[in-house]
């Protein structure tokens, strides 16, 4: 898992930096800032006149709102009574210089960690040869309702990124029509998606609950590190620790990021304000950095870093012995009758059924 | 060369919205799409002050840095245009504009705003110029017939004046030489460097260039003194 | 400089041409010449080529009374687009919104667009001819019932001065004096003030004439959202030094800008002006010298202001006693000072009192005819000050000529009929020359009795040619009168509040009219100056213009020949230019004699020529004229008289614009005299005295008779230069250095008004109990236009304890009179789209109200009226204001489904009128708008 302790903690860190720039930037217009350019301050300058209050750090206005009649009934944007709103600037410096750069940083980074993490560690196999009894692990609904999310977390990932870095990346490549025709595309699929997959993170949520509530094994199994270097196995439950963050700090935390910033950007027709929604994309930002990360590892150890795992999301079975490697407690437990009706003799369903003592199969890779 | 600029002279500008309107006329821009608006900051007390406001066309422009199509663009001119059949709606534009300049024509749901519309300083957009289909799509192009933008030349005391930086910001100087006050509300040092002639702008006027003793019974708003 | 334009995609679509554009303005030259720092329109060395088939219309903004020029761009037919007039020098290019946006009646979205007649309860469209004849049916019918007075027909300050005119003539032939238009809940208090004071009811200098201005007090007026374009030329003025002052009982748009603000408590306005003079007079800064040969009465005035010491000023209008100081003391001590009024003063029960205040405080500064100073009154409508000249009044003749026998005999003769048969269409001479009913009190004349209708019948049918119901105060008085009426017609571009408020089920006609951009004619802005409208598009869809519609209704009534004996009729339309020279031919009195069609066409063309400060010609075809000719513009256009640009001016001899003022009231009154003392007159004048006015006697005995042409002679013969339709002795007179109308004294004693020195009266509906005794109302008055009017049995009642809160009304820049117009107009209807009520903070706190949120008005009335809540400082606690142009709500409900379909305008609202409750001037029948009282209610 590539989520450990020190990791979780700068993330937290990381977040917690977020909302207290978030709430730094509130008291817009930022006069202490130093000016864009002659134009702002001009306006600045009239509007320094003013003696009706700025709005303080609870405001959301995006800027010092003068109410004069037009305020009854505005008629413009939807701030038409907001002469300059230096929360904009700042958003853009913010926006396309570090927060962009981190972004990428961090993605890129990752992707390469995961990349030499398995040339250096490689897969982590199972001891023991299969022994070609299957347990059921996932039920159809399950599966149907991980690859809805995961589908669409795809599709959001891939079009918000584009939507993002797009114009650096793509557009000098197809020109300007083709790219802005594709960022058309992609920024209604992101939009449409995003509600999309709200609903599916929040089946999955309720789907997987359950069997993610922390237990006091996965305490050993952290101290372990899940034991992914060491090749150890450490004994789990139906989930291990690492399933779990993910469970909790991606789906469930991420999720809810995403979620609510998305929404706020997505529906914008509940008045919010510009300074809202600079807010909501710095939060968007940062979350779908981690949650795409996050993804990746995720992603790695579904496929390449555990083999026999991806069967258990495509099929919904897996092998005795996988289990009992990498789920030793939850193998006891099926074993043991506890968790009842797990076992499954049934072959994948588009597998031809396995001449007797001839080699399981094995994941392909 | 020359860069188009705005100003808006604080001391004239009756909020009558004639700029307002003559955009609205000139580029037939539908309900609730306004390339400017007409700002009074301390309404009804002293020191009342109207400013119309629209596309600066900022010299460092956020929403041409912020676009994630990179529709919008500089001319030779300063002038900050952008191309409709890109543009994907997104409202960046709007987030990262100080003046609220960027409109659209909707605010729907799933960010469904249409095509950016904004002030393009009366100068269309990328379509060939003064043909119908620029019209359509980003209103008159006066500059290319050698007019200036119709919000400022119809303004209605000559408050808004629009045009190269330089030039206007020579009519704004005389104007506040002749009257000998204003420069303080306009950053004017930062924006158009020293007076032509000279040392500091002082204000020549004897006394408050208007009522503006807060003190004063007939200033407060305070009762009818009935 | 050049102007070069790339696109961006430079690799894929790089495109580089030149514009040159000479961004002209300001520096050196040009500002001296034009101070005002405009930028010019840029000139292009490459500019793209016209579209083909387009031309440039000139004409000039419906919106107000400055006047703004609009050229309008045509093509094929349609107003495509619309530029600014640079070369006008009262507007050099700027509009208001109204002004900018005047494009929009070229499409008309919210147009009436058919005529319509009013079938159980919907509006169903009806032809043309059917209109004419069942509408020509019923007036005949009624005529035959109860005569012609049954009719009332409310005109337009809308119409050009060729349409105005035309319609008095109409009513007329109808046989009747029932006409009116919004002069009289406008400025009539105004017109009626100024003339007996000067002699002539119009603003004296122009708004470009402020240039020369070194103090400016504005009272009860508010320019900078009433007549924008005007602050074009008083802020050039303030930049060069101009003192400004401001009284109001709001802190207005214009108040901002002033160096001064007096926050006067309304209905006062006679007791401050005299505050200022016992200033004045304490500190000997009257100009004695004018006083002495100029005027007339100013004893009395002097006896009166000595009562108000400053204390009771104070006291009486709540302006602290500093403050009328130091007002007095910036427009006495910085001459030439002008003062400029509006509604705030003339729309008062003692409005024209109030009128004669501020003309009297001119005299007194002797600011009358001088550059810079003057009575500034800036006029309402377009054409509210041509309509005025010579259009619809109910008590004279176009020109200003009364409704007395001569009048008829001069009018007969002018329009080619007999005296007689005039006479005959008529109820009876008395009739013919008693005052009609007004619009302000239409309605009392359909609901009163009988027997205190001062004429034979009550009204029975209605037209409201180009006028809104919204504006006229008690509109729930109103409403029941609509439902009383045998029918009522509505002719105007738009369905107006008329269609949808009066709850009938029948007997209403709705007639397309065209607007004044599908017509042409000239139009009198407030400073007199007269301009020509072109025809920018034919009118849209069925509509007709107003003099078609009035020759189709006179043809069908019998008198189509008569109407038109000395006018061309092309298509069943008057020949505008026809009517014009025949107001030329008449309308010798106020000078609309030298304003030819010719001349007029020719200033429209050549307006660049004039000058912006002087408004004078400096080159070309009109050189040494004055823009719009400027009335008096006396004698035939052959005399070339340059116009008139400052009335009563003694510095330019009367053929170049000088002039006196006028001997109108005979030459002397209980023994003093009333003709301009000796060694005052006009430049190069002949006579360095007093003089009366000029009839063929005075002419004989001065020996100038012979002057005359032989066909002069026997015109003039009998005649005085009024009636002299040769002006043969007008172009004598002037000749000679003279003025027609004599050299006299201005009038500060008025003997014949029922205030001849104005005095203080409380509002009618007032919050001060306590100064009632003091300064009580005028008596009931039992037949006054015809009505009977009350006065001090309104006074009588105290609403103060119920409705604490004063109320007054006034005007947003965006919107204009009744509103239906601006309201249809979706370029100006999206800046401002709820009706509101400006209330103090301190009050919206009482009452628990928040910015926008909802809240009854009521009044004492009884009418309630739901709008939103505007909390600001602006006004005063214990005074709301709110604007009157919105309307189709009716006390909380929204009329829309009541218009004709389409029909309504983009923004509807409560309409303030609804609950303006009683009071008339004592001169005028103005209504009272501008004071009240009212509480508030959360809604
Ligand atoms: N935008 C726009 N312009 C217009 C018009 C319009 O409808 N809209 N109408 C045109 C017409 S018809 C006219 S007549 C003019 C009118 O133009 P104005 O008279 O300038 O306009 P108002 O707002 O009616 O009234 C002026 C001021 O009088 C003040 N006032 C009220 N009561 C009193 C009082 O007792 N004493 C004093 N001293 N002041 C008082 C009000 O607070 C208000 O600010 O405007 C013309 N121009
Ligand atoms: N409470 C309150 N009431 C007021 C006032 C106030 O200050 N307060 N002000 C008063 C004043 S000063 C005035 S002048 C009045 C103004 O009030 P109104 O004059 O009643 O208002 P408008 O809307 O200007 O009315 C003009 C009508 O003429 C129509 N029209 C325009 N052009 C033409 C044309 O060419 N031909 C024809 N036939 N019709 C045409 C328009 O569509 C409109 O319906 O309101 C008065 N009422
Ligand atoms: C191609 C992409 C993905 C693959 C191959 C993949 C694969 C897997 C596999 C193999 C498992 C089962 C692990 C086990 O048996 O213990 C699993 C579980 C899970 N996956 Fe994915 N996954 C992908 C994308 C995602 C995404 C995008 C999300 C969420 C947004 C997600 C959420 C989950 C959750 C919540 C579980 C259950 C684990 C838990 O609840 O702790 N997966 N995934
Ligand atoms: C969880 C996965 C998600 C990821 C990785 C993601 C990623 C992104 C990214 C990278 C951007 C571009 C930000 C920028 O350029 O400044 C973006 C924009 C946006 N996202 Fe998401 N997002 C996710 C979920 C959602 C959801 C759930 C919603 C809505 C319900 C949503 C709505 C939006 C909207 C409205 C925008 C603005 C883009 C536009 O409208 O043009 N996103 N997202
Ligand atoms: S849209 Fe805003 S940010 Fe962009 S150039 Fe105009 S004023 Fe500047
Ligand atoms: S709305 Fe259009 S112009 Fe504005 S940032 Fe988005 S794509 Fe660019
Ligand atoms: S420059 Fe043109 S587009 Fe811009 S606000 Fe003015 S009129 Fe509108
Ligand atoms: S037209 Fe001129 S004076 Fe009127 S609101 Fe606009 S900038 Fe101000
Ligand atoms: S409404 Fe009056 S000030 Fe405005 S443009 Fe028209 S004429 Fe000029
Ligand atoms: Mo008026």
């Amino acid at each position: 898992m590539s989520f450990t302790i020190r990791s979780l903690r700068t993330f937290l860190g990381l977040l917690l930096s977020l909302w207290l720039l978030g709430i730094a930037h509130a008291g817009v217009p930022n006069n202490r800032a130093e000016p864009a350019y002659a134009e702002e301050q001009t306006i600045l300058q009239a509007e320094k006149d003013a003696r009706t209050p700025e709005p303080g750090l609870d405001s959301k206005s995006s800027g010092r709102v003068h109410i004069d009649r037009h305020y009854l009934g505005q008629y413009g944007s939807t701030e038409g009574t907001v002469i300059v709103q230096r929360g904009g600037n700042q958003w853009r410096i913010w926006r396309n210089g570090p927060i962009a750069t981190a972004m990428g940083t961090i993605l890129v980074v990752v992707l390469v960690a995961i990349f030499f993490f398995y040339r250096a560690v490689g897969p982590v196999r199972t001891e023991e040869p299969d022994t070609g009894r299957r347990i059921r692990r996932f039920t159809s609904w399950e599966r149907h309702v991980h690859w809805a999310t995961a589908i669409s977390f795809i599709i959001l990932a891939v079009t918000g990124l584009v939507i993002m870095f797009g114009k650096k990346l793509i557009l000098p490549l197809v020109g300007h029509d083709v790219f802005a025709a594709l960022a058309y595309i992609f920024k209604y699929l992101h939009n449409f998606v995003g509600p999309l997959f709200i609903v599916c993170s929040v089946l999955m949520f309720f789907t997987f609950l359950r069997r993610n509530f922390f237990r006091r094994i996965d305490w050993q199994w952290i101290k372990q590190g899940g034991g992914l270097v060491s090749h150890k196995h450490v004994p789990a439950g139906f989930f291990n620790a690492g399933e779990k963050s993910w469970f909790w700090l991606g789906v469930t935390l991420l999720g809810l990021v995403m979620s609510i910033t998305g929404l706020i950007l997505d529906f914008v027709t509940f008045g919010q304000t510009r300074y809202i929604m600079q807010v909501a994309n710095y939060l968007h930002i940062a979350g779908a950095t981690f949650y795409i990360a996050a993804a990746m590892g995720h992603i790695y150890i579904g496929t390449w870093g555990t083999p026999g795992a991806y069967e258990a999301m495509r099929h919904g079975t897996v092998d005795e012995s996988w289990a009992k490697a990498h789920h030793a407690v939850w193998y006891d437990e099926v074993k043991a009758g506890v968790e009842p009706g797990t076992f499954d003799d049934r072959v994948p369903p588009d597998q031809r059924p396995p001449a007797a003592g001839s080699p399981p199969p094995r994941p392909a890779h | 060369m020359a860069r188009m600029k705005f100003i808006c002279d604080t001391e004239r500008c009756i909020d009558c919205n004639g700029c307002v309107t003559a955009c609205k006329n000139e580029n037939e821009t539908p309900w609730g799409v306004n390339r400017r608006r007409v700002v009074t900051i301390n309404d009804g007390v002293p020191g009342e002050r109207s400013i119309s406001v629209a596309c600066m066309h900022c010299s460092d422009a956020p929403c041409l840095a912020v676009c994630p199509v990179n529709c919008i663009y500089h001319t030779e001119d300063g002038i900050v245009l952008h191309d409709k059949d890109q543009c994907i709606g997104c409202g960046y534009c709007y987030y990262a504009c100080p003046f609220g300049a960027p409109q659209f024509p909707s605010t729907g749901l799933f960010n469904h705003r249409g095509k950016m519309d904004k002030c393009t300083f009366c100068s269309g957009g990328p379509e060939p110029d003064t043909s119908e289909a620029e019209f359509k799509k980003y209103g008159r192009n006066r500059i290319a017939e050698g007019k200036l933008p119709a919000c400022a030349e119809m303004c209605g005391t000559k408050a808004l004046i629009g045009g190269d930086a330089t030039v206007i910001a020579d009519i704004y100087r005389q104007r506040v030489e002749t009257r000998g006050y204003g420069p303080e509300l306009w950053g004017w040092k930062i924006a158009y460097g020293k007076p032509k002639r000279g040392g500091d702008v002082k204000a020549k006027g004897e006394g408050p260039r208007e009522n503006q003793n807060l003190k004063d019974s007939q200033n407060d708003e305070g009762r009818l003194p009935t | 400089m050049t102007l070069v334009k790339t696109s961006r995609d430079s690799g894929l679509k790089r495109r580089r041409f030149l514009v040159g554009a000479g961004v002209t303005a300001g520096a050196g030259a040009l500002a001296r010449h034009l101070p005002l720092n405009v930028i010019q329109p840029a000139t292009a060395a490459d500019a793209v080529p016209a579209r083909p088939n387009t031309e440039v219309k000139h004409t000039v903004c419906s919106h107000c009374s400055v006047g703004c020029s609009v050229e309008a761009v045509v093509s094929n037919g349609v107003w495509i687009r619309q530029e600014a007039a640079f070369d006008s020098p009262i507007n050099m290019g700027a509009h208001c919104a109204k002004g900018a946006s005047v494009r929009e009646h070229g499409f008309g979205e919210h147009r009436l667009r058919y005529p319509m007649k009013l079938v159980n309860g919907k509006y169903e469209r009806i032809t043309w001819d059917q209109a004419i004849n069942e509408i020509g049916d019923r007036l005949l019918k009624l005529r035959e019932q109860s005569g012609p007075d049954a009719l009332m027909v409310i005109g337009s300050s809308k119409h050009n001065n060729e349409q105005s005119y035309l319609l008095r003539k109409w009513v007329s032939m109808w046989g009747s004096n029932n006409c009116d238009h919004q002069a009289r809940i406008c400025h009539s208090t105004t017109v009626a003030g100024v003339a007996q004071t000067y002699g002539y009811g119009a603003m004296t200098n122009s708004f470009n004439d402020l240039h020369y201005s070194k103090a400016v007090l504005f009272i009860g007026s508010n320019p900078a959202e009433a007549h924008p374009i005007s602050m074009l030329h008083f802020l050039h003025a303030k930049e060069l030094g101009a003192k400004m002052i401001v009284v109001d009982p709001r802190f207005t748009r214009t108040a901002r800008f002033a160096h001064h603000y007096v926050r006067i408590r309304p209905g006062t306005d006679i007791a401050f002006v005299w505050g200022m003079l016992w200033h004045i007079f304490n500190n000997g800064w009257e100009d004695k010298e004018y006083i002495a040969a100029r005027t007339y009465g100013m004893d009395d005035v002097r006896k009166e202001v000595a009562k108000w010491t400053p204390d009771k000023v104070s006291d009486v209008t709540g302006v602290p006693e500093a403050s009328v100081r130091m007002a007095a003391e910036m427009l006495a001590t910085n001459r030439p000072s002008s003062v400029v009024w509006c509604m705030g003063i003339t729309q008062h029960h003692v409005g024209t009192a109030n009128v004669r205040a501020l003309s009297i405080l001119q005299l007194a500064l002797g600011n009358i005819g001088v550059q810079g100073g003057g009575a500034n009154i800036y006029r309402g409508h377009d054409n509210v000050q041509g309509a005025t000249d010579v259009g619809p009044n109910g008590d004279s003749l176009p020109g200003y000529y009364g409704i007395a026998e001569g009048a008829w005999k001069h009018f007969s003769t002018v329009w080619g009929v007999d005296y007689d048969w005039v006479k005959s269409r008529f109820g009876s001479k008395e009739l013919m020359e008693k005052p009609g009913i007004t619009v302000s009190r239409w309605f009392d004349a359909v609901l009163e009795d009988n027997q205190y209708v001062d004429q034979p019948t009550n009204l029975r049918a209605v037209f409201y040619w180009g006028h809104a119901p919204n504006s006229q105060t008690r509109l729930p008085d109103m409403k029941a009168a609509m439902q009383k009426l045998d029918f009522m017609v509505v002719i105007d571009p738009y369905p107006s509040m008329t269609a949808a408020m009066h709850g009938r089920t029948d007997g209403v006609y709705l007639l397309p009219a065209a607007s004044q951009f599908e017509t042409q004619g000239s139009v009198t802005a407030s400073n007199r100056s007269i301009q020509w409208r072109e025809r920018v598009i034919q009118p849209l869809f069925e509509c007709k213009t107003d003099h078609e519609i009035m020759y189709l209704f006179a043809r069908k009534l019998g008198f189509g020949e008569q109407l038109v004996k000395n006018i061309k009729v092309v298509n069943n339309e008057p020949v505008i230019e026809d009517i014009l020279r025949e107001i030329n031919r008449s309308c010798w009195t106020i000078g609309y004699t030298g304003c030819s069609p010719e001349r007029l066409k020719l200033h429209m063309e050549h307006k660049r020529d004039f000058n912006p400060t002087t408004m004078r010609a400096e080159s070309g075809p009109c050189k040494g004229d004055y823009y719009g000719l400027p009335w008096p513009c006396w004698g035939t256009p052959e005399m070339k008289h340059p116009g008139t640009p400052i009335l009563y001016d003694l510095h330019k001899p009367v053929a170049e614009g000088g002039l006196p003022f006028r001997a109108n009231w005979g030459v002397e009154h209980n023994g003093e005299p009333l003709l301009a003392a000796d060694g005052s007159f006009t430049k190069d004048s002949e006579i360095d005295t007093g003089y009366p006015e000029f009839d063929h006697v005075f002419l004989k005995k001065l020996g100038w008779w012979a002057e005359l042409t032989p066909e002069e002679q026997v015109q003039a013969e009998g005649k005085n230069w009024k009636t002299d339709l040769s002006g043969g002795i007008i172009r004598v007179v002037i000749a000679h250095g003279c003025a027609p109308f004599g050299n006299a004294r201005a009038r500060c004693n008025v003997w014949n008004f029922p205030d001849p020195v104005p005095t203080h009266r409380e509002p009618l509906v007032t919050p001060r109990r306590d100064l009632v005794a003091k300064y009580p109302t005028y008596d009931d008055k039992a037949a006054f236009w015809r009505l009977p009017t009350l006065y001090k049995s309104v006074q009588a009642v105290d609403f103060s304890k119920d409705y604490p809160l004063i109320m007054t009304s006034g005007r947003l820049v965006e919107y204009e009179g009744g509103g239906e117009e601006t309201r249809s107009n979706p370029w100006l209807a999206e800046l401002q789209q709820n009706m509101f009520c400006e209330v103090n903070p301190e009050d919206a706190a009482q009452i628990g109200v928040k910015l926008g949120e909802f809240m009854w008005v009521e009044t004492p009335t009884g009418a309630r009226l739901k709008l939103m809540a505007m909390v600001t400082p602006r006004v005063p606690v214990g005074l709301v204001w709110m604007p009157f142009h919105f309307g189709g709500w009716w006390m909380g409900e929204d009329l829309e489904k009541h218009y004709p379909d389409g029909g309504a305008p983009a923004v509807r609202g409560e309409a303030v009128n609804t609950g303006w409750t009683y009071g008339y001037d004592a001169v005028t029948m103005m209504q009272e708008t501008k004071v009240s009282l009212c509480r508030l209610v959360r809604a």
